[in-house]
């Protein structure tokens, strides 16, 4: 895959999923960050070749929930994959994320074998 | 000037109008944290073994003489109930976590920007695991960044709790505002 977006508003995060996307075997030519959805967005309008997201729910400024709504207003599941990593397993702002359009879910904390699962299928 | 205690106030002191959340106890709440670290330890792959009694155990950072370890942090929040949740660790155990949280290789060299990272994630997660459980009936829950806390001189006494890693032991502490009531009632 060429470019995947993460959008997380701790650093450490988004430098995790980095890592476990590479110890997985899940090949990424480049990654772009964002620390809310706002900044995802704008991301995703100075780089329309993003592939897949990866998106935090709890951040400040706009929430997971918020950007999957705002993606979704212009882009398919099928033209840009959203994906949910979050500790909210179970809580009805993950059931609002998937209801909004975010393709699945990923509950914090993870390993490579559950980022595989979740992810392989994005990765043809 | 925020007060710090280790209880709940009693429901009875707030004056509800209409029917308030459920309030949970403070044992509940422990043990909820206590099932909360074991998530994450176990959702990343930390071995671990809860040290049962703690306080009683005779461990240099149980005894009361102010060594909480080498390194904490904090992470406040604000929901159903204002506090926080600290992790303080000594050096090996924050490097093993760091090593692990972070997917580092054997031969990667761990930076105290790393550990501190790692940590602060740790709690983190905790924290937000936490919240899924118990804190958080009325969805309002709000978490703070994480910060550094002092460890040295200030209380491995007060650990509530502690888990031996493979490379050392780390103790989680909660800490909820004095005489707290549910959002949105008044003492």
């Amino acid at each position: 895959m060429n470019k995947i977006l993460i959008v997380d508003d701790s650093s450490t995060m988004r430098k995790i999923i980095m890592r476990v996307l590479r110890q997985a075997g899940l090949h990424v030519e480049e990654f772009l960050e964002a620390g809310n959805g706002a900044e995802g967005l704008k991301s995703l309008m100075e780089s329309p070749d993003v592939e897949l997201v990866l998106s935090d729910i709890n951040m400040p400024q706009m929430d997971g929930v918020a950007f999957v709504q705002a993606v979704r207003s212009k882009l398919s599941a099928e033209q840009l994959p959203m994906i949910m990593i979050s500790t909210e397993s179970g809580n009805s702002k993950v059931q609002s994320a998937l209801d909004s359009g975010a393709n699945g879910y990923v509950s914090k904390p993870f390993t490579p074998d559950t980022i595989r699962a979740a992810l392989e299928p994005y990765f043809g | 000037m925020q007060r710090w205690s280790r209880t709940l106030a009693s429901p009875r002191q707030c004056e509800t109008g209409g029917s308030p959340p459920a309030i949970p106890s403070f044992e509940e709440l422990l043990k909820a944290l206590e099932e909360s670290v074991a998530d994450v330890l176990n959702g990343v792959l930390i071995e671990f073994e809860s040290i049962e009694e703690f306080r009683d155990s005779g461990h240099p950072s149980a005894s009361g003489d102010g060594d909480g370890g080498d390194i904490g942090v904090a992470v406040r929040f604000d929901g159903l109930f204002e506090g926080f949740v600290a992790l303080r660790c000594y050096a090996g155990a924050a490097e093993y976590i760091a090593r692990t949280l972070l997917f580092m290789e054997p031969e990667d060299e761990v930076s105290p920007e790393d550990v501190e990272d790692a940590l602060g994630e740790s709690a983190n997660l905790v924290c937000g695991t936490l919240k899924c459980r118990t804190l958080d009936p009325v969805d309002t829950f709000s978490m703070g960044v994480p910060e550094r806390v002092a460890t040295k001189g200030s209380g491995g006494d007060d650990a509530q709790m502690a888990f031996q890693l493979p490379k050392g032991i780390m103790t989680v502490e909660l800490w909820l505002q004095d005489g707290v009531c549910p959002k949105g009632e008044s003492e």
